[in-house]
């Protein structure tokens, strides 16, 4: 309680407040343009946090992830393009809604219900994370071994079309990941005689290079191509009726149900390691339709449809860092590149944070809170602004990204060795992104190797040499079937 | 897709047994007596790779040609504009060490305003020469960051 009161403090300082709100502004700037995303502000912003406190560098990046889910829903609603795939869903109902002449009430209903998942998941993570953390500080190397083992397969299996080429980049990742120091004998592995590559391939780098500059390079092919359709959907309800700008009381009640249900599925799926936002969206949108007592109004631009999709895929983000807070496993992308932030202040994720930083745990709950307030607000009274956004043209946004990828990569270790990687692995995942091997189990890989490798050496220790111990204790053998089962689930599944 | 996933198949592979047979053993250092060697990881890891990419070879050379159309993933403009994109970066980068971020920066950006086909000098002007000063004093004067 007085670690709770302690941290309360340190949400509301200036500074902390200050930076949510760069944060949850620069979320909803990025998301609403075509082309970028949370993902890629979160990586290109992770090295600006080298220089914050703890709290403020994880409330910052928290801020921009949840300000983004709102923001891809703009370009959603307005253009009929989803500015990140999880909004895509949005589009169904949103886009209608627009052309029926009620763009503004399709943005309010998007940005309530977005504010509303957000909510919802973030409330599960604070009730749910501390008692799962103390069920996972109960379990040894080999239960921890067997459990990322699980996680990373999943994800592997769930992020791109082809099982095999999913596990060969979380595998290819983990590869990465033993470059440099070997964890517990520092001996050197793999850096080809490089003094810079001794400290292991900067995170930072890869996280830029293969999420936000190799999305750049797509992006760039796709506007000179000139494939993507500049068709704005103008903001313009002056001449609507005050009804249609709103969102009621009773659309609002009336969905409230949805609400809930979509909030319960997102945060189900944000929870579970490789599901991803956009399954969630559409699950969150597909249960609505089934619900609802008139499924036919949707994909016409139902109210009910924006709320669906948009409380499902906003209700993953606290939902999250319900795997890394308590097992220190990223669940995503994103929680992968904050654990990089983490590491940064000397914070490593996982269960014993709960014992050791519980003040940073009560802030960042608290900061969590504050931004959902701060998104209603900023969201709410820029929206006008934020869908002007949507207007800028692609050969200024670009060229200036490319740049800010520079200078984030320079950041994040201050040498030119980390801007060179950062261009290897931009290139690396334009390949990747076009033959389908999946970038995000790579850095999921790349991040998770270093743990995988600690807690396999720390059951070979203590099991002197023997593997079996995997299936001997039973905890680690329910996860290694578990792993089986999905393996040959999914298998099945993609087969028909 | 077929005759790519073939290519990244074998070329997978053979990176594999490169590992396994000359990287890994040349390039690990043989680690203390006790617990796991350092190679240990790493072995998995190609071996791992190895079994799945020859699978991925097998399964592509063995299987159906289901569709004669198959698109192709990365086509020679795709390479080309691959190759474009990495020059302009790669020599603002040099250009980087030898006349700082602020001026090489600025042609960078030029550069790709010019290559996403923006013809109007002034807008490439002021876009890439205030880009670079914005960036350079927000970090110093923000987060005291010194950029070259």
């Amino acid at each position: 309680m007085e670690n709770a009161l302690l941290a309360l403090s340190d949400v509301f300082t200036i500074s902390n407040i200050s930076y949510l709100f760069i944060g949850v502004t620069i979320g909803v700037f990025v998301g609403a343009i075509p082309g970028l995303n949370g993902a890629m502000a979160v990586a290109i912003a992770v090295p600006l946090t080298f220089y914050l406190d703890s709290l403020v560098a994880i409330a910052f990046l928290v801020g921009i992830l949840k300000g983004s889910r709102f923001g891809g829903s703009i370009c959603a609603i307005l253009l009929n393009t989803p500015g990140s795939p999880e909004a895509a869903a949005t589009c169904f109902d949103g886009y209608p809604l627009a052309r029926q002449g009620k763009p503004l009430k399709a943005l309010k209903m998007a940005l309530y219900s977005s504010v509303f998942g957000d909510t919802f998941s973030d409330l599960v993570l604070i009730l749910v994370a501390a008692p799962i953390a103390l069920v996972a500080l109960k379990m040894g190397p080999a239960e921890i071994t067997s459990v990322m083992i699980f996680a990373l397969t999943m994800i592997a299996l769930l992020s791109g079309k082809s099982l095999i080429k999913g596990i060969i980049s979380g595998v290819f990742g983990i590869l990465v990941a033993c470059v440099g120091m070997e964890p517990m004998t520092a001996t050197m592995r793999l850096t080809f005689g490089s003094v810079e590559l001794q400290n292991g391939v900067p995170l930072m780098a890869i996280g830029i290079g293969l999420l936000a500059l190799s999305e750049v390079i797509i992006q760039m092919e796709e506007q000179i191509k000139d494939r993507v359709k500049e068709e704005n959907f103008i903001l313009d309800d002056k001449k609507t009726d005050r009804q249609d700008r709103i969102v009621t009381g009773q659309e609002f009640k009336g969905s409230l149900k949805t609400l809930l249900r979509s909030s319960l599925i997102g945060t189900g799926i944000g929870a579970l390691p490789g599901l991803g936002v956009s399954l969630a969206a559409f699950l969150g949108y597909g249960a609505a339709k089934r619900a609802s007592k008139n499924p036919e109004q949707f994909g016409k631009g139902s109210v009910e449809g924006i709320a669906a999709a948009e409380a499902a895929n906003s209700a993953v983000v606290g939902a999250n860092l319900i795997p890394l807070f308590t097992l220190g496993i990223p669940g995503n992308v994103t929680a992968a590149l904050i654990i990089g932030a983490f590491m940064i202040h000397g914070v490593t994720p996982g269960p014993l944070m709960f014992q050791e930083q519980p003040k940073l745990i009560y802030g960042i709950y608290g900061s969590m809170l504050v931004a959902d307030i701060l998104n209603l607000a900023i969201g709410g009274l820029g929206l006008r602004i934020f869908a002007k956004l949507l207007q800028f043209p692609k050969h200024y946004v670009f060229p200036i990204i490319t740049l800010i990828c520079i200078t984030g990569a320079f950041m994040s270790d201050s040498t030119f060795f980390a801007v060179l990687i950062m261009i290897i692995f931009a290139i690396l995942g334009y390949v990747m992104k076009k033959l389908d091997f999946s970038f995000v189990t790579f850095i999921i890989g790349f991040v998770l190797g270093p743990m995988l490798e600690l807690s396999l050496q720390q059951t070979m220790g203590i099991s002197g040499n023997n593997l079996w111990i995997l299936v001997q204790r039973p905890v680690s053998l329910a996860f290694l079937i578990l792993t089986g089962i999905v393996i040959w689930r999914i298998y099945r599944s993609k087969r028909n | 897709m077929r005759k790519y996933n073939i290519i990244s198949g074998a070329l997978l592979f053979i990176t594999s047994l490169v590992f396994l047979l000359a990287v890994i053993p040349n390039e690990t250092a043989p680690g203390e007596e006790y617990g796991m060697p350092p190679a240990f990881l790493p072995n998995i890891i190609m071996i791992v790779i190895g079994v799945l990419s020859a699978a991925l070879l097998l399964l592509n050379l063995l299987g159906k040609k289901k569709q004669e159309s198959d698109p192709v993933p990365i086509t020679a403009n795709n390479w080309l504009h691959l190759l474009i994109f990495a020059v302009i970066i790669l020599a603002s980068l040099l250009l980087m060490t030898a006349i700082g971020f602020i001026a090489s920066g600025a042609l960078m950006i030029a550069a790709y305003m010019i290559y996403m086909g923006q013809r109007k000098i002034i807008p490439i002007l002021l876009t890439s020469i205030i880009t670079p000063i914005f960036i350079y004093y927000m970090l110093w004067y923000g987060f005291t960051i010194l950029l070259p």
